[in-house]
């Protein structure tokens, strides 16, 4: 059952021939094989995360762009209600402006009337009272017709008055 | 009562004796290894299928150990490692198959166990020499001190002959029980031992691989 006989050296010298022939045949394709699958999962893995660091920085400049877009707007925002509030602000002055020069101009005009209403008043009223005194030295006077006299002319300046007015 | 099992067919080969029946088995075994690893590498597609997946599993799982083991320089040796594994494992298993005395495992020759543990030892030294040069090869049989060359020589032989007697007896000693179990209860029980023998075919292939591995990374080191 135990003897060492010549089949040793053929099993040895069997083996080796056996090693040759996969070693050519299968294990050369079968490393190669493995060694490109590694590479390949390696590349991959490598480009998917090299494409998911490119999508993270686009994301964060898009983000850093809306940003900055909504501070811009906000600033055209500011901007534009200033200008607003300035704007309607000089109208409003100038119109006050104009609304107190117009009042002056009124007042003037009003002044300038009444002066010269009062104005008008007393040259009447010296015409009258030449119209009166002329009448008195004309006519022989006596008491009673100096107080008609008076009476008349106050009469009718009372008259002219309502009658200016 | 005469076992079949442990018999050999004797022949004579360049005026030696040759037992025939373990080489006509070692051929066998060969040729199935040789065709499926062939056959894997057929289509040799990135994403296996069918063959291809069966055998790129062993070889990368092994593959795994190997590098483990055996450092940077493991291309060197891996040829003959992966083909003892695939080797043992097939005869191994074909000493199994249901047959009328045909078939046998080439394993259960000692001369074959042995002749494997010859080219382990034999692989053990070429690599050593060939990495680390002469002097320091034999330099590291007086290590840690003189003395123990004398254990580290019979290291030398105790290595290859309990690899050779560990596989060799395993292998044989199932092939008789399951003979033994035949003629004492052929039904069911037998069965249970090809299961269990199966399984020891497996690690045996395993650990003898891996002993060998674990021998080669010697060699390999670099100081």
């Amino acid at each position: 059952m135990i003897d060492i006989n010549g089949t040793l050296l053929i099993q040895f010298l069997n083996f080796f021939v056996l090693v040759a022939i996969l070693a050519k045949f299968a294990y050369k394709p079968i490393l190669k094989t493995l060694e490109d699958r590694r590479n390949k999962i390696a590349s991959d893995l490598n480009n998917a995360q090299a494409a998911r660091d490119a999508a993270e920085k686009m994301k964060a400049d898009y983000q850093e762009q809306i940003k900055n877009a909504h501070a811009e707007a906000q600033v055209i925002i500011d901007k534009a209600v200033k200008q607003a509030d300035k704007e309607a602000q000089t109208q409003l002055a100038s119109v006050r402006a104009q609304i107190t020069r117009e009042k002056e101009v009124a007042q003037a005009e009003i002044i300038n009337e009444r002066e010269a209403a009062i104005r008008e008043m007393r040259n009447e009223v010296v015409t009258l009272s030449m119209a009166v005194a002329e009448k008195l030295l004309k006519k022989n006077m006596d008491t009673d017709m100096n107080a008609k006299l008076i009476a008349d002319c106050i009469e009718k300046i009372d008259a002219q008055k309502a009658a200016g007015r | 009562m005469e076992l079949h099992t442990g018999h050999h067919l004797i022949a004579q080969l360049f005026g030696m004796n040759v037992n025939m029946d373990t080489l006509y088995m070692t051929w066998l075994t060969a040729a199935i290894v040789i065709v499926v690893t062939i056959a894997a590498t057929r289509s040799r597609s990135l994403v296996p299928s069918g063959i291809q997946n069966v055998v790129e599993i062993i070889v990368e799982s092994l593959l795994a150990q190997f590098k483990e083991t055996l450092g940077p320089k493991w291309g060197q040796v891996v040829s003959v490692l992966l083909t003892m594994f695939l080797f043992i494992l097939v005869g191994n298993e074909l000493g199994l198959l249901p047959s009328p005395h045909i078939l046998t495992s080439p394993t259960n020759d000692l001369n074959t166990t042995l002749g494997l543990a010859l080219v382990s030892s034999f692989m053990v030294h070429f690599v050593a020499l060939r990495n680390q040069g002469v002097k320091k090869h034999f330099k590291h049989y007086f290590e840690p001190f003189i003395p123990f060359v004398v254990i580290n020589l019979m290291e030398e032989f105790t290595k290859p002959l309990t690899l050779a007697f560990r596989l060799f007896g395993n292998i044989l000693a199932g092939e008789i029980l399951m003979e033994v179990l035949y003629l004492l209860v052929p039904v069911g029980v037998p069965i249970v031992w090809l299961i269990f023998s199966l399984v020891i075919g497996l690690i045996q292939a395993f650990i003898f691989t891996i002993l060998t591995t674990s021998y080669l990374a010697d060699s390999l080191k670099e100081d």
